[in-house]
């Protein structure tokens, strides 16, 4: 599931959860769906490594490097 | 020999100066705009030609013209003595010289308006993990846009170093453009050069640039010169941003937003769980307590009928024991007085049986005068069970004798 369908379910899931006729137990099932939910949007989040390349076109060439900041 | 003057008596005297020469009082001056401000309901304006700039003020407001611009500007030049400065009064403004390249400019942005290349542009996506930065690698622009993601978001990013001035920066920006594209690696693209002149920010304003930003499939931010410098760059992208630092801003606060976004659901979601806890266990505590006391209730019931059964169950049982106990005593005194009686009567008895026996003892019969006798140790009854010279034993009251038969004779 693409990010932001995770995330707009964890939105619906919350709302939902808001409901104050669900039961108890419907409500802590829904909750540990959100929390998986949770789970995987974060993931996704720190999916990145935060690497800097600097990138030079020579000859019609691409040549990458680290970016010394 | 110098004369001594005061400030204002010099100034004063320069601003006559000024007054006395004809020429200054109508002149026309054209330079390139490098500042340009409007404060006090007046408008100021600095212009520059080579190393020589001239400040400006016109009275009134006037619509904003762009940095870099060259002008014709009209009016008189005069002397302010309480500022010790000079200023051009301007009473007309003109495009002037490559004021024709603004004309040109804004012939190419009216047709590239036409053509759609300002609609529909891709906005930042919901999520980014990866930007490509188009900038010079060499300029302080990088490292403020570097500062501004690192401190916030983790974030690849992927700088595509080109020149962002003079001859080929045009031809290397909308390349870069379009290999970033071709790779399709990134979620979004900032292209980014600090501020400058009119003519440095040309090659932004370049059609090639300005279509192959229109053509870009990935969203882009053009954060192109100051905040009031407008390019065509920054017309064909999806976002403008005023400065390079403000790019790199607007990136770090998509995915601030969605960690804003993920943070109140678990806050909410919480907060419902906990709420939709504390009901059940209010609810609980309720029945609880509603068992309890009915129990208790029930319990106390159950118990004093209970202490009443047994009581009477209790008295029952004294009742009857204490009949119990009586019957025995009187079945044990009848069964003693049983017990003496035949007891008496055994004794009673004893005593006559003992007299049958005593009256019917061999003994008592020998007594008088009887005797038994044996033949060999057996008792003979009959005469016939001895025969002649057996020897017998003649038992008497007080000893037995030893004899011999001499003779029988049966009767």
């Amino acid at each position: 599931m693409e990010f932001e369908k995770k995330l707009d379910n964890l939105e619906k899931i919350t709302t939902r959860l808001e409901d104050k006729d669900l039961s108890l137990e419907e409500g802590i099932k829904l909750y540990e769906e959100g929390l998986a939910l949770t789970k995987e949007c974060l993931k996704s989040l720190s999916e990145s490594r935060g690497k800097i390349v600097l990138i030079r076109k020579e000859m019609d060439k691409l040549t990458e490097e680290p970016f010394n900041n | 020999m110098p004369k001594t003057l005061s400030v204002s008596q010099l100034n004063n005297y320069i601003k006559g100066v000024f007054l006395d020469e004809i020429l200054l009082h109508n002149i026309e001056v054209f330079g390139e705009i490098t500042e340009f401000n409007i404060s006090g309901g007046n408008t100021f304006i600095t212009v520059r030609e080579g190393d020589c700039v001239l400040p400006c003020i016109k009275f009134g407001l006037h619509e904003n013209l762009p940095i870099g611009m060259k002008v014709l500007l009209s009016g008189a030049v005069t002397f302010y003595e309480k500022g010790g400065r000079v200023s051009f009064n301007v009473r007309v403004i003109k495009p002037y010289g490559e004021g024709e390249d603004f004309l040109r400019l804004k012939k190419l942005k009216e047709r590239l308006c036409a053509e759609g290349l300002f609609e529909n542009r891709p906005e930042l996506p919901p999520k980014i993990s990866s930007v490509a930065v188009v900038t010079s690698a060499s300029g302080a622009v990088i490292h403020d846009i570097l500062g501004i993601l690192k401190d916030r978001i983790k974030i690849d990013v992927y700088i595509f170093d080109v020149r962002v001035q003079g001859e080929d920066a045009e031809k290397e920006i909308a390349s870069a453009v379009k290999t970033i594209n071709s790779l399709n690696n990134v979620d979004c693209i900032i292209i980014a050069r600090g501020g400058g002149a009119f003519v440095d920010l040309n090659v932004f304003n370049a059609e090639s640039v300005a279509r192959a930003v229109a053509q870009s499939a990935i969203p882009i931010i053009s954060a192109v010169g100051h905040e009031t410098d407008y390019t065509l760059c920054d017309l064909c992208a999806g976002v403008r941003a005023g400065t390079p630092s403000i790019a790199a801003e607007l990136v770090a606060s998509v995915n601030d937003a969605l960690y804003a976004r993920i943070e109140h659901c678990i806050r909410n979601m919480n907060k419902a769980v906990s709420d939709k806890l504390i009901g059940a266990e209010r609810r609980l505590y309720r029945t609880c307590h509603f068992i309890s006391v009915t129990s208790e209730r029930r319990i106390m019931s159950s118990y004093n009928a209970v202490k009443r059964i047994s009581e009477r169950m209790s008295a029952i049982i004294d009742t009857k024991l204490e009949s119990a106990q009586s019957d025995v005593l009187r079945s044990v005194k009848a069964v003693n007085d049983n017990i003496e009686k035949l007891a008496e009567d055994k004794s009673r008895r004893y005593g006559e049986t003992d007299k049958k026996l005593e009256m019917l003892s061999p003994l008592k019969i020998l007594s008088k005068g009887y005797a038994r006798i044996k033949k060999q140790g057996k008792n003979i009854f009959k005469a016939a069970e001895i025969s002649e010279s057996d020897e017998i034993s003649i038992v008497m009251s007080d000893g037995v004798l030893g004899a011999k038969v001499k003779n029988k004779k049966m009767l």
